[in-house]
């Protein structure tokens, strides 16, 4: 009985972050032809493919900590919490494995960089889209 | 930073200057011309100053104990009964980027048990030969267990200081060769093999003296899927163990060294599960041993509480009888460690990068022998209780 209660909860929240989800788009290079799902891309983010699926280096956009696009994408996408997502950059950091993807402050620069060079892959508020970018994934 | 952000602001004036010259030029560049030039400009400026990144850790760390005699931890030892120095240590590396293929990185750490001496850590030039394949020259931390690599970052672990039956067994473990990452995919699962051929020497407290370490190699296999990490790796060593009770038992520089190690993580942001289990064994009168833990967490908003037990135990009972019923028994004093420790702690992720943590341990079970301290006589007590704090924080 509880345990229903329980998934009920869960089916409302997976519903409300659904819809919140909504409004982050992943975008890329309008040249980019590659396929994408949330696993494609939570890997690139996480650095642990560094093509994209058709071939050709991927380069990961972030958004500055405390955004709220930011927070939404990777609720959705890499699944880790702000504190998390720190942890697991520490330890590949630390580790000489890698480092996090760079990390730029505003919707407007992620379209900048985006709209200029077909390696980035980034995400901003879905309102921010404009024909300068692809959108390439906008639900989980 | 500051400097590169002023060449810059002054290289992008000049250009702007001449846009505005030229761009009234008859048959000179168009402003759109020296807009795209400008552009590529700022762009390689942003790439050189992304070649090199800077990273630091630091651990500020205090430990208090019941004990009056000196207490030896993962770190080397407690010495002070309210020790500021012991657990806290920091480190800052560069990495610098060479080309597509090419990276330097170095890692200077500095801990508080050794006078805050600067040591390199890490110090080697990784070679990406494919996406998958990584090799690496220079200094590096072996991977003998889930966390070896990163054991000196507080920040990247759940604990102030992990499991000393683990990781307390081989000293520091830092080595100077060759090592190798390669990356594939079984299923669903992300999988590393690592490898490392090495040589190192240490000092071993247990021994009292400096061991050199030679043909060391060290293979793990690394898997993850979801909230799943499962490892398995395999190290051999031959150790240059010097004589031990004044001969008793003679040098030998070819003593056969073998750990052998599984483990498994369970982390889905809410509960964190972590257990390991490793099985040395060495020829002839060094102790050979069973250590073990199991860790779980759960994570409620910031907080972690945590409970872990973790216990090592001697592994070859009789071994040391050749040394006659005087000296036997003697060795197995100084030798065999055997103990449990009971560890409830919390962490408090004070924002993203910092940590603050609070632990206290319950070490007992010695079996008779010193436990993993550095008595030189057994404890005539059963237990001993360390409370510990630490600020973490990684940048």
């Amino acid at each position: 009985m509880k345990s229903g209660i329980k998934k009920i909860a869960i089916g409302a929240l997976l519903t409300i972050s659904t819809g919140v989800w909504a409004e982050v788009s992943v975008i890329a290079h309008p040249s980019n032809g590659a396929s994408f799902d949330t696993k494609t891309v939570s890997k690139i983010f996480l650095g642990k493919s560094k093509k994209f699926p058709g071939g050709g280096s991927a380069v990961p956009i972030d958004q500055a900590q405390g955004t709220a696009a930011r927070d939404e994408f990777h609720a959705n996408v890499t699944r880790k919490k702000s504190a998390q997502l720190k942890s697991y950059w520490s330890r590949i950091v630390f580790t000489g494995k890698g480092q996090p993807p760079k990390e730029v402050a505003s919707d407007t620069e992620v379209m900048a960089l985006i709209a200029k060079n077909p390696n980035m892959i980034g995400y901003v508020n879905s309102s921010s889209v404009n024909a300068s970018v692809k959108v390439i994934l906008t639900a989980p | 930073m500051i400097q590169s952000k002023i060449f810059r602001l002054g290289a992008t004036a000049a250009l702007a200057g001449a846009a505005f010259t030229f761009a009234h030029a008859e048959n000179g560049p168009t402003y759109q011309e020296l807009q795209s030039r400008l552009d590529s400009l700022e762009n390689r400026l942003d790439e050189s100053e992304s070649n090199l990144t800077i990273n630091g850790f630091f651990s500020a760390s205090f430990a208090t104990h019941d004990d009056d005699m000196a207490v030896t931890d993962s770190w080397g030892g407690l010495n002070d009964k309210n020790d500021f120095r012991s657990l806290s240590n920091l480190g800052i590396q560069m990495t610098y980027t060479v080309n597509d293929s090419m990276t330097m990185i170095t890692q200077l750490a500095a801990r508080g048990h050794e006078g805050w001496d600067i040591e390199a850590e890490w110090a080697f030039v990784a070679y990406e030969v494919s996406d998958s394949l990584t090799l690496r020259f220079g200094r590096q931390k072996a991977p003998l267990y889930l966390l070896s690599e990163y054991i000196e970052v507080g920040y990247a672990m759940p604990w102030i200081t992990a499991p000393d039956e683990v990781y307390g067994i081989t000293g520091d473990s830092t080595y100077d060769g060759i090592g190798a990452l390669y990356t594939f995919s079984i299923g669903d699962w992300d999988t590393t093999l690592q490898a490392l051929v090495a040589n190192n020497s240490f000092f071993s407290t247990s021994v009292g003296a400096t061991v050199d370490l030679n043909d060391f190699v060290t293979v793990s296999l690394t898997s993850e899927y979801d909230s799943w990490t499962l490892r398995a790796g395999y190290t051999v060593v031959t150790g240059d163990i010097p004589a031990l009770l004044g001969g008793v038992v003679p040098a030998n520089p070819e003593n056969d060294i073998s750990y052998v190690s599984l483990g498994a993580k369970y982390d889905d942001g809410e509960w964190l599960v972590m257990s390991e289990m490793v099985e040395l064994s060495i020829d002839g009168a060094m102790a050979d041993s069973k250590s073990s833990y199991l860790m779980v967490g759960y994570r409620i908003g910031d907080l972690m509480p945590h409970f872990t037990w973790s216990n090592m135990q001697n592994n070859d009972a009789g071994d040391r009888d050749f040394a006659g019923p005087t000296f036997g028994p003697m060795l197995d004093a100084a030798l065999v460690e055997e103990q449990t420790t009971y560890t409830v702690g919390v962490r408090w992720d004070l924002m993203p990068g910092t940590a603050a943590k609070f632990e206290v341990s319950h070490i007992t079970d010695f079996e008779g022998t010193k436990g993993q301290f550095s008595y030189t006589a057994q404890p005539s007590h059963s237990s001993l209780d360390i409370i510990k704090f630490s600020l973490d924080s990684v940048f």
